[in-house]
């Protein structure tokens, strides 16, 4: 699913935020990216939604060479994942409802399907009465399940979140998790960034820890706390 | 997708929200969509009254051209008195006849050549005393082209009264200047239309600048380029139709003032008048703009997010 050779991310002449990364994630794996602020996580998730082409190395996504793909594959690619921004990223000017529909639209699905499958999600994230809310009337909490929500209505192969629950209670950063692992259940490989130790802890998942710009893979911890199971 | 064991969060199934136009870029907010209708407008205005100008311009001279092919005038001076001009006219009649390259004459009678000084002269042009040449109508004889070789000198030299007119002196230069007239509208047409690519080549990159982060996001969602390019082409081809219909309004009400002006003009420039072929060639304007502004948009979003890549 993703594979990284020796891979190296630098920002135009500066020095190298990501440097020798090695690492191979398993279809339908599910890792926790970890690492203190500025260790690269965010960048990380770059490379692997083609945000950011390696400096160095290789990177293979679905078994391709993404340094060989034509704009179109990419595209095509990209259709392939979800990204739960850490900035949550919603078009300003879209509802709730049209944010999350987006990437149905751009698949090309039509009307009926559109609108069970998305208020249905919206339903379950809590925000059922927020439909035609515009994302600035939302609060960061809001904002933040309705990325979550138009990351996963597509049912991606490769799930990428960044910071998922950093705006949410634990409830309902739970519940969340709930749902990656739900995702993560059903086939998709998820790569979730955080910092919060302790929810990482309730997980029975290996991590990707980020150290000075290298990558280090811990093993999962045989428990699973927390009712995560 | 599968959510066994996750219950709701909310206690009942929203209702799906109503419809609405959506389009994942606002560029109908953006300033470009106030200004770029008037901007079509005024643009489609210029190149309508431009392309009728050039049909009219084309009109007229195919009209001078074809109406005077063939045709001589023979030009006799009057005498002291009316039989001096009768017996002028005789000679020249005879002169004409025993030509057999002449098909036809006619002597334009007082009332024909009044009239064709009305519009100079006046109510005075029908005026008997007036000392006016009399003109004789010459028609070739069929295969004839050109003035036959030598008539006009031998006509002088019998009748120094009389002189022949081939009207290529003032209708070439009449010709030359309607051609101009044609080629300088052609050439506004020309840059109405290149100005117009200009204001939507401007227009499109604001907005792509404008929409960079929301464009970048569409991209890591999977759009593809022309799933960006779409949504700029519509909003282009919405305001061209805007714009386009407000300058085909102005653009026929203009000609249509012109219309009545011309014909109030007693056929002073017979044939300038628009036709049922020049309002069609303006109907086709706005659809012209709604296709040049939609491809424009496309292309230069197209050949611009390929150059970022």
């Amino acid at each position: 699913m993703v594979r990284l050779d020796d891979v190296a991310l630098r920002y135009g002449e500066g020095p190298e935020v990501l440097s020798g990364v090695t690492c191979h994630l398993e279809p339908g794996s599910f890792h926790f990216l970890v690492g203190h602020s500025g260790a690269g996580k965010s960048s990380f998730l770059r490379l692997l939604n083609l945000g950011q082409r390696p400096t160095r190395g290789r990177l293979m996504l679905f078994g391709r060479d993404v340094a060989r793909l034509s704009r179109e594959d990419r595209a095509v690619m990209r259709r392939r994942m979800g990204v739960v921004f850490q900035d949550f990223r919603l078009i300003a000017h879209l509802t709730a409802f049209e944010n999350v529909a987006l990437p149905l639209h751009l698949t090309g699905e039509r009307g009926g399907a559109i609108d069970s499958k998305v208020s249905e999600l919206l339903s379950w994230v809590g925000l059922a009465d927020c439909l035609d809310s515009l994302p600035a009337t939302l609060s960061g909490g809001q904002q933040q399940r309705v990325a979550i929500a138009r990351a996963v209505v597509g049912r991606p192969s490769l799930l990428l979140a960044d910071e998922p629950t950093g705006n949410v209670d634990d409830r309902i950063a739970m519940r969340l998790m709930f749902l990656f692992e739900e995702m993560h259940r059903n086939g998709t490989t998820v790569v979730v960034a955080t910092h919060n130790e302790t929810l990482v802890g309730r997980f029975a998942h290996p991590r990707l820890r980020l150290e000075g710009g290298t990558l280090r893979i811990v093993p999962a911890v045989a428990r699973a706390a927390g009712g995560a199971a | 997708m599968a959510r066994r064991g996750f219950p709701s969060l909310s206690a009942r199934r929203p209702a799906v929200p109503k419809r609405r136009r959506r389009r994942d870029l606002p560029l109908a907010s953006d300033a470009s969509a106030r200004y770029l209708p008037w901007l079509i407008a005024f643009l489609v205005f210029l190149a309508g009254l431009a392309l009728v100008g050039a049909l009219g311009a084309n009109r007229l001279a195919a009209r001078w051209d074809s109406g005077l092919a063939g045709k001589l005038t023979v030009q006799v001076m009057p005498g002291q008195n009316a039989a001096e001009t009768e017996a002028r006219v005789g000679l020249v009649l005879e002169f004409l006849a025993a030509s057999e390259s002449i098909s036809q004459v006619e002597v334009l009678d007082r009332r024909t050549l009044g009239g064709l000084l009305e519009p100079w002269l006046g109510a005075s042009a029908y005026d008997a005393t007036l000392p006016l040449p009399v003109l004789v109508d010459v028609t070739l004889a069929r295969g004839v082209e050109g003035v036959p070789e030598g008539l006009a000198e031998r006509l002088e030299q019998e009748i120094p009264a009389a002189r022949l007119d081939d009207h290529q002196r003032y209708l070439g230069a009449l010709i030359d200047f309607a051609r101009s007239l044609q080629l300088i509208a052609a050439a506004v047409v020309l840059l109405v239309g290149a100005a117009t690519i200009l204001t939507l080549i401007f227009v499109t990159r604001t907005g792509l600048s404008v929409h960079r982060q929301t464009i970048e996001l569409l991209h890591l969602m999977g759009a593809r380029d022309r799933y960006v390019a779409g949504q700029f082409q519509h909003n282009a081809a919405r305001l061209a139709l805007r714009g386009g219909l407000v300058g085909l309004v102005a653009a026929g009400l203009v000609l249509y003032a012109l219309e009545r002006v011309v014909e109030s003009g007693a056929g002073l420039l017979p044939g300038f008048s628009p036709t049922p072929v020049d309002w069609i060639a303006l109907l086709l304007l706005p659809p012209l703009a709604v296709a040049v502004a939609a491809l424009t948009a496309r292309w230069t979003v197209l050949g611009t997010l390929a150059r970022l890549a």
